[in-house]
């Protein structure tokens, strides 16, 4: 420890390193540790006035933590989203698999650029400004519903915006570029040769993509699906936008407990999302036996 | 390719999914483009009521928009100070730094980036309120936004450091370099490209963000806020015109960005051809120094 | 005082391993000086504890009677050639040439007209405003040594600087380097794994093994007069009998050998009992005449021992002939080709001969592993 310190030292001075060892430690300790220790402990608290801070009602409680998990209401709105956001995972990734696939194979060839750019484009339109675009093509007037009067599989608008099936598709949407990016990125390091092979040995399509395609591609579908997994349990701007005023998400059960000031409670919701996601995280990389390591490639 | 039926076959369907794919992407945006200049109260196509560029002179003329505009390039602009410096020590504590506890250290100043935007918004606010009582307000914008963007910094950094060559921070200290000389004369100029890329993410990511953002914020408006707030109330065409400009805007700045990096590539990869032709060359010519002297 | 360069008993240790062990040498200001030896002999250390880079665990390096110790690399008087150069691929060749003399702050003139001086001396005049990319293997070598020499270093050192080109070009460079070393009087270091190399262009040579300095001579001495077993079987081919020392006389000693008894010089003054090994090089070995007895030792005749040839192999300037004696163990014999040189068949019966006092006799001791390392 101390040599590597020494060489550091010789290497980049007393000033380079207190800029090295300086900056890390007040970003991990102000910007993420810290903040992220005073949530817990204040979601361990009764919410009360500022001037009854340390005064006698101001115990460890895990009262905050038996609302959020007890009240059938929120946990209704915890059980939605953590459902739909594996809903969204699974619809993206069903999509993502075919585009990644084809672009792979496309090898190096000018039209792969030219669609890669094209995804791009979309990626970087803020998604705000996306899910706004969904919401007039879902509206009840909008063009989605006109056609589906026009080919009457419906007799009157379908309210797709008081539902939580306007704020699913808003959510595929947004992150769907999410999943097929890293798939894209695993699938084109496999090489073409295995696949040919197993061709001219006579596998059928689908034991291709179940023996050599999926097996390749795993720490990409894993680092897809989780980073998909948590921006949809994470959305708040889409929920917001696409899902009116009935449907609740629990980033909007946490905003309206900020609303209201009360952070304690608002903490405690924070922390059970933030827990339910690592369960599905730690259970995507069991199901693929990838180490964080893989999917940081 | 053989052109057998079922290959044929294969190829319209792959054809035909693409090109599903690519209207599903695009025709969503396309049509919120397109209503910006329909002469309609409502937002919508449907009837079309003849074109206008009014909604753009509305969307122009608020006073409310510019400010918000003003404020997100405000934090955008502490966050890139913020967070280039920081994602550079990250980077060379992760790649240049001979420690124990690494990937510990690693997962902390990764952990923001998966961490949802407004979490890390309230853990932001309840830990500097709770710490000073000072509210929600802007700074605060730039401290969260800095705890994930500095990772993004950080990755775009070790990338090109892990390419770095140590012998050329000894060559530099052989020479007669200070450190602080090392760091501004070797260590500034090579990183330059992945500096610049990183203000350039950086400040799309903090011009664009939400959620962090709105936790900490306080009484203050930013850009996406202000469009948000747009889209909930109520809309008129007049946010199509907005997202008309900001589509429009971010296409050309995205596809001038990868046009750079292209041609950055290829004019490289000119450079290495042009070093191997002076290489052949050179050992078809004798130098004079090669005899002794006198 | 003029800047001689010694180390004194100079130790490094790694945690547990130690790198270099006790190693002293002196060298005058001017010499060209090479450490040879297989890599990991610790070689590499000593020119980094030499430039600063690292600090010695023992032991004193001292510059004109001067410690070093303490002194960091960008504040001592030598100049390191990186093994890959380590040239700034982001400035230009005078950039690069002149970065000395910019970060003691000195004018843009003053720097403009030292990079002019250094490329005409390495010949690379009108390259000053060329990217280091634009550049060839070897047009690159020259800019590192112009940039190096730029700082007008007491010491200049050189990690094994020309293994990254081909072999001609590297043939070019050693006639190069050796002119530039003599026209300056700057000491060269050279830090070296192919005794090619170091033999062609260095007034000495210390050859290392496992973090010791085995024989420290100039290049006849250390081809001819090896004085270890390790330096015998590293520099050059060798062939290598072994057996007990049986009798010593005037200067020569005789051996017992699964072959028989073998007479050869003794300049070690090996006792009799002791182990050695008898070394003797390819080209001092010939085919015995048909007059010639395998009688050996006070007559002074010569060493015969029936072999048998397995290959011929056709060099052009010399021939090369292999061939394997009765216990299996190969001989090589290598001759000029003087035109006259007899046609042989694998499975052929011949002997080899050699005069004893072309072979020598050394203490039985560590070899160097054959292979990879021989260029």
């Amino acid at each position: 420890m101390f040599a590597g310190l020494r060489e550091a030292v010789r290497r980049f001075g007393y000033g380079g390193l207190t800029f090295i060892l300086g900056g890390c430690a007040f970003w991990a300790l102000f910007l993420i540790v810290l903040p992220n220790l005073m949530m817990v402990d204040q979601a361990f608290r009764p919410f009360l006035p500022r001037s009854e801070w340390g005064g006698p009602k101001d115990v460890y409680t895990i009262a905050n933590f038996t609302l959020a998990l007890v009240d059938p209401f929120n946990q209704l709105i915890f059980l939605k989203t953590i459902w739909a956001s594996v809903l969204v995972t699974v619809v993206a990734l069903a999509n993502a698999y075919p585009i990644s696939f084809i672009l792979a194979r496309g090898g190096q060839s000018g039209w792969v650029g030219i669609l890669m750019i094209g995804l791009l484009i979309p990626f970087w339109v803020n998604e705000i400004l996306r899910s706004f675009a969904w919401l007039l093509l879902l509206a009840r007037l909008g063009p989605i519903n006109d056609l589906l009067l026009l080919l009457g599989i419906v007799d009157e608008p379908y309210p797709f915006l008081r539902q939580d099936m306007g704020v699913i598709i808003g959510l595929v949407y947004a992150y769907i570029l999410f999943m097929i990016f890293p798939l894209y990125s695993a699938m084109e390091s496999l090489d073409p040769n295995q696949i040919d092979a197993a061709r001219d040995l006579g596998a059928p399509w689908w034991r291709i993509h179940w023996d050599i395609v999926i097996p390749h591609s795993k720490p990409g579908i894993a680092s897809g699906c989780i980073v998909t997994f948590m921006l949809a349990a994470g959305s708040f701007a889409v929920p917001q936008i696409l899902g009116g005023t009935r449907s609740m998400w629990v980033t909007q059960l946490i905003y309206n407990q900020f609303d209201a000031i009360n952070w304690n409670q608002g903490a405690a919701y924070g922390l059970v999302l933030v827990a339910l996601c690592l369960v599905f995280v730690l259970a995507m990389m069991a199901v693929f036996r990838v180490s964080l390591k893989d999917i940081a490639k | 390719m053989t052109g057998t039926s079922t290959d044929r076959i294969l190829r319209a369907i792959v054809v035909g999914y693409l090109v599903l794919f690519f209207v599903y992407m695009f025709a969503p945006l396309i049509y919120m483009m397109a209503v910006a200049f329909n002469d309609s109260r409502i937002p919508t196509l449907n009837p079309w009521r003849g074109f206008t560029l009014n909604w753009f002179v509305v969307m122009w003329e608020d006073t409310r928009m510019w400010q918000s505009i003003w404020k997100s390039v405000v934090i955008a602009f502490w966050v890139i100070v913020l967070s280039i410096p920081l994602g550079l020590a990250g980077a060379l504590f992760m790649v240049r730094l001979q420690v124990p506890g690494k990937p510990l250290i690693y997962s902390i100043l990764i952990s923001p980036v998966l961490m949802p935007g407004i979490i890390i918004g309230l853990s932001t606010l309840v830990f500097w309120d709770a710490s000073f009582d000072i509210g929600g307000r802007w700074q605060l914008s730039v401290l969260g936004q800095s705890s994930f963007i500095s990772a993004y910094c950080m990755l775009l950094f070790m990338a090109r450091l892990q390419r770095f060559d140590p012998t050329l921070e000894e060559a530099a200290a052989d020479l007669g370099a200070t450190p602080l000389q090392v760091f501004w004369t070797i260590m500034v100029p090579y990183m330059r490209p992945a500096i610049l890329s990183a203000v350039a993410i950086s400040f799309f990511q903090s011009f664009e963000n939400y959620n962090t953002t709105t936790f900490t914020i306080g009484n203050d408006n930013t850009f996406t806020m202000y469009i948000v707030g747009k889209v909930r109330k109520g809309v008129t065409p007049d946010t199509n015109a907005l997202a008309f400009v900001l589509v429009v805007a971010t296409v050309i700045g995205g596809v001038a960005y990868e046009l750079v990096r292209r041609r950055e590539m290829k004019r490289a990869a000119r450079r290495a051809r042009r070093a191997q032709q002076a290489d052949e060359a050179l050992v078809a010519t004798p130098t004079p120094v090669a005899q002794p002297a006198d | 005082m003029k800047n001689d360069l010694e180390l004194d008993r100079v130790v490094k240790r790694f945690g547990d391993f130690t790198a270099v062990h006790g190693v002293s040498v002196s060298i005058p200001q001017g010499e060209f000086f090479s450490f040879l030896g297989p890599s990991g002999c610790g070689k590499t250390t000593i020119l980094r504890m030499i430039s600063g880079f690292i600090d010695p665990s023992e032991g004193e390096i001292r510059l004109a009677g001067r410690n070093l110790a303490g002194i960091g690399p960008n504040k001592r008087p030598t100049a390191l050639i990186f093994q890959n150069l380590a040239l700034f691929p982001l400035m230009s060749v005078a950039d690069n040439i002149s970065y000395g003399l910019r970060v003691r702050g000195a004018s843009r003139e003053e720097r403009r007209r030292k990079a002019d001086e250094m490329l005409e001396l390495v010949a690379l005049e009108g390259y000053a405003d060329k990217r280091i990319d634009e550049l060839s293997g070897g047009q690159k070598q020259r800019i590192a040594i112009a940039r190096a020499l730029a700082v007008e270093p007491a010491v200049l050192l050189l990690d094994e600087p020309l293994s990254a080109l081909d072999l001609k070009l590297r043939q070019h460079m050693r006639a190069e380097l050796r002119a530039l070393q003599r026209r300056t009087g700057v000491t060269f270091i050279y830090i070296t794994h192919d005794q090619g190399e170091a033999l062609a262009m260095s007034d000495r040579v210390a050859v290392m093994s496992q973090g010791r300095i085995e024989q420290m001579a100039n290049s006849t001495d250390i081809y001819n007069n090896p004085e270890t077993a390790f330096v015998a079987s590293f520099v050059g081919e060798n062939n290598m009998f072994s057996g007990k020392v049986r009798m010593t006389a005037d200067g020569f000693g005789v051996i017992d050998t699964p072959l028989g008894t073998m007479r050869a010089s003794n300049p070690r003054g090996l006792t009799v009992g002791a182990d050695a090994l008898l070394f003797v090089r390819p080209e001092r070995v010939r085919l015995a005449g048909a007059g010639e007895t395998t009688a050996h030792g006070d007559n002074g005749g010569r060493n015969v021992i029936e072999s048998e040839v397995i290959d011929e192999v056709f060099e052009g300037l010399a021939v090369n002939i292999f061939m394997k004696n009765p216990k299996g163990r190969p001989i090589a014999i290598s001759v000029t080709n003087d035109g006259a040189v007899p046609v042989l068949h694998p499975g052929e019966r011949q002997r080899a001969s050699f005069a004893a006092e072309h072979a020598i006799l050394l203490p039985a001791g560590r070899l160097a592993e054959r292979g990879s390392e021989k260029t």
